[in-house]
């Protein structure tokens, strides 16, 4: 059985036995990095991701008894850590140093990029902000966190087919950006 | 040459639905391209992020929390759907260091505001929720504000343009974003005020060592 469906129903399991700590426990094992990664890739900074990875299990604990099996519990704590990031996103908005492409050149003024970035992966991740909030959410999850469109559903709050066509639209986009920056495809 | 659009208009379109491509797709020059240049994004994609991980150690602040906030379940279902009020002050007792109180030293008061529900957890509050700090001078003339998270400067009206004087009186509102153990710093004196700040320990220690008077608010715990 893969990891992911173990971690699923032994977490099922302990939160029908009301054992909240072993359901958090397989859960933080299961998602960990996923979550850390997802927000790491919304937010830009280790330090911030951090403190929202903490922010969404603590979450999730609080609120075990609201979850109601409509979906698996991964996509319920992404629909956590998807509110968690924009929250912390519209709390920084203020401070924000906008990114700005000047003559097709790179400029990343303030955001914090971790040094063990390559260079394509700032281009990427330069290129993703360009995109609307909506579209780079949906680009995220479903292929950096690999959701389906009916997982997503679930975590966006829209149809399949509106996150569907949102990443259609945003695919041509976004190559062509990393073309115009130089990245090789 | 007209470019091939197909790929963009269609084949996108079926690939993300899962479905089959057509005879043209493995004919067409430019769509064979742009079919490449699709995956290649799509591995980008995948790969992003791929080289960070959180800290080994990550979960243990996570039980932290938990195991020192017992009934943090219980008192969120009680309090958190409260809604219909806007906005919902809690005022902190003030704990001063000092012992001569009065407002003639200057005084301190923290109150915590929830955008759209009132959240009473005591001194517990959650991410998100902001501060709001009303210092007044006394009879000082110099006064530093200062807030800790886990005993290291997070916040100083030094460089913030959330401080605000009127008169006698400054306010400074900012997010409490991050779980953590939280303190706010009143230092006054009749002298200029300089003081090593970055740890809450070395700040309290160097200003009670200059003969400033120091008010240290309850400790906020952010969940």
């Amino acid at each position: 059985m893969p990891i992911n469906e173990l971690a699923e129903k032994g977490a099922s399991q302990a939160l029908k036995a009301k054992n909240f700590n072993k359901a958090l426990d397989i859960l933080m094992k299961a998602y960990g990095s996923d979550i850390f990664r997802y927000c790491f890739n919304i937010v830009g900074s280790k330090e911030d991701a951090q403190d929202l990875l903490q922010i969404v299990f603590i979450n999730a604990y609080r609120d075990f008894d609201q979850f109601k099996g409509n979906s698996s519990l991964k996509t319920w704590i992404f629909v956590i850590a998807r509110n968690r990031c924009f929250d912390h996103i519209k709390q920084h908005k203020r401070y924000e140093t906008r990114i700005t492409l000047t003559n097709s050149v790179l400029d990343v003024q303030t955001q914090e990029m971790d040094d063990s970035c390559n260079r394509t992966g700032k281009i990427l991740k330069t290129c993703l902000d360009k995109l609307t909030e909506n579209s780079r959410n949906a680009m995220l999850l479903r292929f950096n966190a690999g959701f389906s469109y009916q997982e997503l559903s679930h975590i966006i709050n829209q149809k399949p087919g509106t996150i569907q066509a949102t990443v259609v639209r945003a695919i041509p986009l976004l190559r062509q950006c990393l073309e115009e920056n130089g990245v090789t495809l | 040459m007209i470019r091939c659009k197909r790929f963009e208009t269609e084949a996108l379109t079926i690939l993300e639905k899962g479905g089959e491509l057509d005879k043209h797709f493995s004919e067409c020059k430019t769509c064979i391209e742009e079919y490449k240049k699709y995956l290649k994004v799509k591995t980008l994609l995948v790969s992003l992020g791929s080289d960070v991980a959180p800290p080994p150690d990550w979960q243990a602040p996570i039980w932290e929390s938990i195991s020192t906030s017992t009934n943090l379940r219980k008192k969120t279902i009680q309090w958190w759907r409260l809604s219909g009020i806007t906005a919902a002050l809690i005022v902190i007792a003030v704990i001063f260091l000092n012992l001569n109180k009065g407002t003639e030293l200057g005084t301190i008061s923290v109150q915590l505001t929830s955008s759209d529900a009132i959240i009473y957890r005591g001194i517990t509050t959650a991410p998100g929720d902001k501060v709001t700090i009303t210092a007044t001078y006394g009879e000082h003339t110099y006064m530093k504000l200062y807030a800790y998270r886990e005993g290291k400067l997070m916040f100083s009206c030094d460089n913030s343009p959330d401080c605000n004087r009127n008169g006698n009186t400054v306010t400074a509102t900012f997010p409490l974003q991050a779980v953590g153990e939280y303190h706010i710093v009143q230092i006054l004196s009749n002298q200029p005020i300089e003081l090593n700040n970055a740890q809450l320990n070395n700040c309290l220690l160097n200003a009670k060592n200059a003969g400033f008077v120091v008010n240290i608010s309850s400790s906020i715990k952010v969940l």
